[in-house]
């Protein structure tokens, strides 16, 4: 039998709208009601009487209950939905500009955009449930993709586009292993283990790169937010120690040394050389409002002129106030994604919103380098902006997750008390 | 002396984040400390209290977290934001020249505040 407290704090939380505002509310009135109650019988009253008293003393709950609900309605952050639409826009736009394929452009940009605007309203804290399994699921997915598509060029390319999706999972399994110690950072490393394995299988350097700095970057945050508990420093040991071994391995078996010093001076400009050359040879050509390069031109000369290297054709053909224009554009989705994050109440909207807005700075930051001829990095595309229709649309789902993420963020957390009397005027939806 | 609800209905904000201006209350703690302060002149419901308190939490002027009240139980405690007390010293402001206009219509006379 309920008692008359719990009777009118259900009777108020049922106004509220949002189910995961309800428990919080819950609590709060719950107190506060002892806190009368006490007050009342210190003051003389016998407990029935007093919690009577208290009761009425609240007010009428269903007033008191809309009165909450107005304050708990969840809002899309529209600045980043809209900018990201826009971003989108861009992209076709950029197309367009270089003589490439729009048509293409246009196929992915709706999903893309469908997926954004729809994520936006799904729950993101289903993944604090589910987290581990999605991680692994996904893995799955990529792994039968490679058993059961072509390679292209010896990769699987639609895969590749996918693995935008490993690092915001991953963030979700580092929250899953809260307060786990020593043995949860070293889960969260079998855990990224997979899926650097499966990125090397592919293979996607660009994807493996990302996943490991990302993925530095969270647990490194992570711990140091103790978050796992447990002693920090063995924690940073267990994470860095193996980092440096396998770095070393890599210096040691692959000749990347020399691949740099190479793109500092291109020493074979019509072999190996020939890529960056062409890329500096475009840039050199533009000047601040115009470039020298004819797009129809540059198609035959720059590979991946509309494609992977469309900010060189950009810039070299429509000068470099074009290309900063595109990239501020761009680098203002990100200030306010870590502006967002960082803003986090949740934990796990934390972690979702942190690793969405790395992975998509860390693409941005492998597309510019290579763009600009200073670093031929793996290929990677410019979220939202260059072409392609899996990209695209992966990049999307990253965004939607985000946008979920913080539009919920501020509720996540507790659970209703078990003995909270749900059957009593609660309509199930 | 009884007064008019809708007087205080516009002000009730302005109070809480005064109360809050010098430390962090819990909910009942601030409906106490009201009454205290204003010499039993205002008795805030806790109806009206909860749903203001969770709307200046969503406009950033305050903050909340959970922590142990002295008495040892787990209370949620709310905080002035920087931003608060910017939107306090406007709101004050506002109140000053406000009554200085009512009392000069009513007394004749500029009555310091």
């Amino acid at each position: 039998m309920p008692s008359k407290k719990e009777e009118y704090i259900a009777n108020v939380v049922e106004q509220i709208r949002l189910k995961q505002a309800r428990p919080a509310i819950v609590k709060e009135l719950s107190d506060h009601l002892d806190d009368q109650i006490e007050a009342l019988i210190a003051a003389g009253k016998d407990p029935a009487e007093a919690e009577t008293e208290a009761v009425r003393s609240m007010g009428d709950p269903v007033l008191v209950g809309e009165e909450l609900n107005r304050a708990h309605r969840p809002r899309p952050n529209w600045a980043i939905l809209l900018l990201s639409l826009c971003l989108l826009g861009c992209g076709v736009l950029l197309q367009s500009l270089l003589g490439g394929d729009v048509a293409h452009q246009l196929i992915g940009l709706v999903p893309a955009a469908a997926v954004l605007v729809l994520l936006n309203f799904v729950d993101y804290s289903l993944l604090a449930r589910w987290g581990r399994a999605v991680f692994l699921a996904f893995l799955a997915l990529c792994v039968l993709l490679i058993c059961t598509t072509t390679p292209l060029h010896g990769a699987f390319v639609q895969v590749r586009q996918l693995l935008s999706l490993l690092l915001p999972l991953f963030g979700c399994i580092l929250y899953s292993f809260k307060g786990k110690g020593l043995s949860g950072v070293a889960c969260c490393g079998v855990f990224y283990a997979a899926g650097a394995c499966v990125c090397l299988l592919i293979p996607s350097v660009a994807g493996f790169l990302q996943l490991s700095i990302g993925g530095l970057i969270l647990l490194s945050l992570a711990v140091a937010q103790n978050w796992f508990g447990g002693s920090k420093g063995r924690a940073y040991a267990l994470i860095y120690l193996p980092c440096a071994a396998v770095f070393a391995y890599t210096l040691i078996t692959y000749p990347i040394l020399g691949r740099l010093s190479q793109m500092v001076r291109v020493t074979d400009p019509l072999g190996n050389g020939y890529q960056l050359n062409a890329i500096r040879t475009t840039l050199e050509g533009a000047s601040f409002c115009g470039g020298s390069a004819d797009p129809a031109a540059l198609f035959h000369t720059l590979p991946g002129a509309t494609t992977d290297f469309a900010l060189t054709a950009l810039i070299g053909s429509f000068g470099w106030l074009a290309g900063i224009v595109l990239l501020a554009l761009l680098a203002l989705l990100l200030v306010l994604l870590y502006g967002v994050a960082f803003r986090q109440k949740g934990r796990l909207s934390f972690f979702l919103c942190l690793s969405c807005a790395l992975v998509l700075t860390l693409q941005s930051l492998f597309f510019v380098l290579s763009n600009l001829g200073l670093l031929l990095m793996p290929a990677s595309p410019l979220p939202l902006l260059s072409f392609g229709n899996v990209s695209l649309v992966s990049n999307s789902i990253v965004l939607g997750l985000f946008l979920s993420a913080c539009r919920l963020g501020q509720w996540e957390g507790e659970e209703l008390p078990r003995s909270f009397p749900l059957s009593l005027s609660y309509r199930q939806p | 002396m009884k007064i008019d609800k809708s007087l205080l209905a516009g002000s009730t904000a302005m109070l809480l984040l005064k109360l809050l201006e010098s430390r962090d209350l819990y909910g009942y703690e601030m409906i106490e400390e009201l009454e205290r302060r204003s010499d039993h002149t205002f008795s805030l419901k806790a109806g009206t209290l909860y749903p203001l308190l969770h709307t200046l939490e969503k406009q950033g002027v305050v903050s909340s977290y959970e922590t142990q009240s002295p008495q040892g139980r787990a209370r949620k405690y709310y905080h002035l934001t920087e931003a608060g007390r910017q939107a306090l010293l406007a709101q004050q402001s506002q109140w000053a020249h406000f009554s200085r206009a009512v009392n000069q219509v009513l007394g004749g006379m500029n009555c310091a505040f």
